[in-house]
């Protein structure tokens, strides 16, 4: 910071004036020979009180995120982290009650899956099997997995689209589209259609 | 603590300087010792992070301070005993003080402050801009506005034509 500078040749009286009266008027007061020592002690404490307070929030964040693992379900457990899947004449529905079945463990990535039948933009009947709320990179294996298993019940599947965090499987052999899924562990219940 | 003995140092050695600048700032030594207390205490905290020179860093909360604090307390009326004399025609040299030390308290936060710290810190405006956090060209025009309404200030007309 700059020191005190010498004063301007151009300075005016009232500027004069003003250093004058501002100096006059604090001149007789010194700073009490504690003040330093004051703002020490309350440092001091302020450090202290901060340190502990941050104590506290380490505790409270370590017992919330215990708290937290003891109510999340157990994603170790395949019963307890169901993948479900329904075949819906149009859209993407997931379905509750009995025709719901456990995915395999390794499909525990993926939060959820369907799958729809639809027509073609040529005019072909196909299966869009959606892997939806998958992690880019995490759950591709799970993807190739779907994919790889669907092959080889029906060669010649598998055109894949990414759309976002969902992954869109289409199979183009119907007969065999129902065969497949149960081959990788979905058990699709009949068409309402 | 390794800068402990620096901020001693520091603080034993300014302080006094600090506490007139408060109170320059906010016309309460009271208020001042607040101001400089707090402006220290903080400087502690920060001794580590501060660099050769924490002149900028210790001006600047006391600065800083002062504003905030002046927001949030009461600056309605408050109650005298004393009545202010009106200026006479033969005003002496302790009336012009009076005079002009008044109407320093009739300007704004900002140009008060700009004042005191160019005036009586005896800063540069690029120092004083760093403390204030604005630009040197705005400190600059503070100050010539600050200036402007002393001249204009009808209590300080007397100085004026003496000068």
């Amino acid at each position: 910071m700059s020191r005190p500078h010498e004063k301007e040749p151009e300075m005016s009286p009232i500027e004069e004036r003003l250093r004058q009266v501002l100096a006059e008027h604090v001149a007789a007061r010194s700073a009490p020979p504690d003040l330093p020592d004051r703002a020490e002690r309350r440092g001091r404490r302020a450090r202290r009180n901060r340190r502990g307070a941050g104590a506290a929030l380490a505790v409270a964040a370590v017992a919330a995120a215990g708290l937290g693992t003891l109510w999340t379900p157990d994603r170790s457990a395949p019963a307890q982290q169901v993948q479900r899947v329904v075949a819906t004449p149009t859209g993407v529905a997931i379905p509750r009650g009995e025709d719901a079945r456990p995915y395999p463990p390794a499909a525990l990535h993926c939060l959820r899956l369907a799958h729809t039948r639809s027509t073609a933009a040529d005019g072909r009947k196909e299966v869009r099997i959606v892997v939806m709320d998958c992690s880019r990179q995490a759950d591709q294996r799970r993807i190739d997995e779907v994919e790889a298993g669907l092959d080889r019940t029906c060669p010649g599947v598998a055109e894949r689209r990414r759309d976002g965090t969902n992954t869109t499987i289409v199979l183009r052999d119907l007969p065999c589209t129902d065969k497949a899924l149960r081959a990788i562990g979905i058990v699709v219940p009949p068409s309402p259609g | 603590m390794t800068g402990r003995p620096e901020f001693g140092e520091y603080a034993a050695d300014r302080s006094t300087r600090l506490l007139r600048t408060a109170y320059l700032l906010c016309r309460d030594w009271a208020t001042a010792e607040d101001l400089v207390q707090t402006a220290l205490t903080r400087a502690w905290l920060a001794w580590h992070r501060i660099g050769d020179d924490p002149d900028p860093y210790v001006y600047r909360i006391l600065a800083n301070s002062h504003v905030s604090w002046w927001r949030r307390r009461w600056h309605g009326e408050v109650p005298t005993e004393r009545l202010p004399d009106l200026p006479g025609p033969q005003s002496t040299e302790v009336e012009d003080r009076d005079l002009l030390w008044d109407a320093l308290g009739r300007l704004g936060r900002r140009e008060r402050a700009a004042v005191v710290l160019r005036y009586y810190a005896d800063l540069e405006h690029v120092a004083i801009a760093e403390i204030l956090g604005c630009s040197p060209v705005t400190v600059r025009s503070q100050i010539s506005r600050a200036l402007a309404k002393l001249r204009a200030d009808p209590a300080v007309a007397p100085i004026r034509e003496r000068t």
